[in-house]
């Protein structure tokens, strides 16, 4: 019987023919890293790509997701449209190099709520995800929370202390955000590598219980 | 130290080339969606009668590992050209893909205990 190829251009060349890519033959290359994630999440400039910075390996880079939105109804400009819009979301991320062959990347979240379904992509495969909160704009944070919590991704929530002032208990910031309590909470500074650190030891051992 | 403008902190202008114009309007790799952090391995020198977006691509994954993510960022194309070019140039026997200890392409396995573990140790020792 002959096959289907429903998605084969037809100018494309004889693709379906190639021998797949060789992987690892007996060759010198080194072994490809292990890589793994973990996101980090939170509400527009509560500090996600100063955390990332402060302790990756690189600068952080900002990568773009272009996508193109069906616009129902009013656009950004007042105007009423119903044509598709395409904008470009940035996501910063970093990465750290971990002994054994591993590579730990840290991706931030694009910042707004209207960006959620973004975060599908992002949390594939994750350990899970730091929360920053900003305790002055707690409401930012909801989406963040919401979205680990249904989905059961690990997380942590690192109460960022801006100019090392902590507002708030975490006791509060635990109930204002009705945060369940086997979620561990802790205070960062988000400049400061050691506390950056101590964040992700946090997840990866919330991680570990949960496994 | 000033702020973006509240409202529209992660946008910027879209680009003037509309980004699907360069996989014929493809937002599907051929290989499935590849997780941002899969890596990426040129097998073979840069060669003529690709485009040069797909050679930029190249020329960066010849020097080592790297994420599509980084691809990206590098290249300033958006992340869903980058897969779908990666995705050609897999096919085509150029470069290999890596995933996250799973299938390419698949979605991305939990990391297992073992892994955790190790990763909790890195990061400690940091």
């Amino acid at each position: 019987m002959a096959s289907v190829h429903s998605d084969v251009a037809s100018t494309g060349p004889a693709r379906a023919v190639l021998p797949p890519a060789p992987r690892h033959a007996a060759s010198s290359r080194p072994a490809p890293p292990t890589v793994v994630k973990i996101v980090v999440a939170g509400g527009f400039a509560v500090g996600k790509t100063t955390f990332i910075s402060s302790i990756s390996d690189i600068e952080p880079l900002s990568t773009e997701a272009a996508m193109t939105e069906h616009s129902l109804g009013i656009d950004h400009a007042g105007a009423a449209t119903a044509a598709k819009l395409t904008t470009t979301v940035a996501m910063d991320f970093g990465r750290i190099a971990l002994p054994g062959n591993l590579w730990l990347y840290l991706f931030g979240t694009p910042g707004q709520d209207r960006f959620l379904f973004m975060w599908d992509d992002l949390v594939r495969g994750a350990i899970g995800s730091v929360v920053l909160v900003d305790t002055e704009r707690l409401d930012q944070c909801f989406p963040a929370v919401d979205y680990f919590e249904s989905r059961q991704i690990p997380f942590v929530v690192a109460v960022n202390c801006f100019n090392g002032v902590a507002r708030h208990t975490l006791d509060d910031v635990r109930e204002a955000l009705s945060i369940s309590p086997d979620v561990p909470m802790m205070y960062t500074d988000a400049r400061t590598r050691a506390a950056t650190k101590q964040a992700l030891v946090s997840l990866v051992r919330h991680a570990m219980q949960r496994g | 130290m000033s702020r973006s403008v509240p409202g529209r902190p992660d946008e910027q202008p879209a680009p003037d080339v509309r980004p699907y114009t360069l996989t014929g309007g493809r937002t599907r790799s051929v290989t499935g969606d590849l997780p941002l952090e899969a890596l990426v391995e040129a097998l073979a020198a840069s060669p003529s009668g690709r485009t040069p977006e797909e050679r930029d691509l190249l020329a960066l994954a010849a020097g080592g590992f790297v994420s599509v993510a980084e691809l990206s960022a590098r290249t300033r194309l958006p992340v869903g050209v980058v897969r779908v070019l990666v995705g050609d140039l897999e096919a085509a026997g150029l470069l290999s893909v890596h995933g996250l200890g799973s299938t390419p392409g698949e979605s991305s396995a939990v990391p297992s205990m073992s892994l955790l573990e190790s990763v909790l140790d890195g990061i400690c020792a940091l």
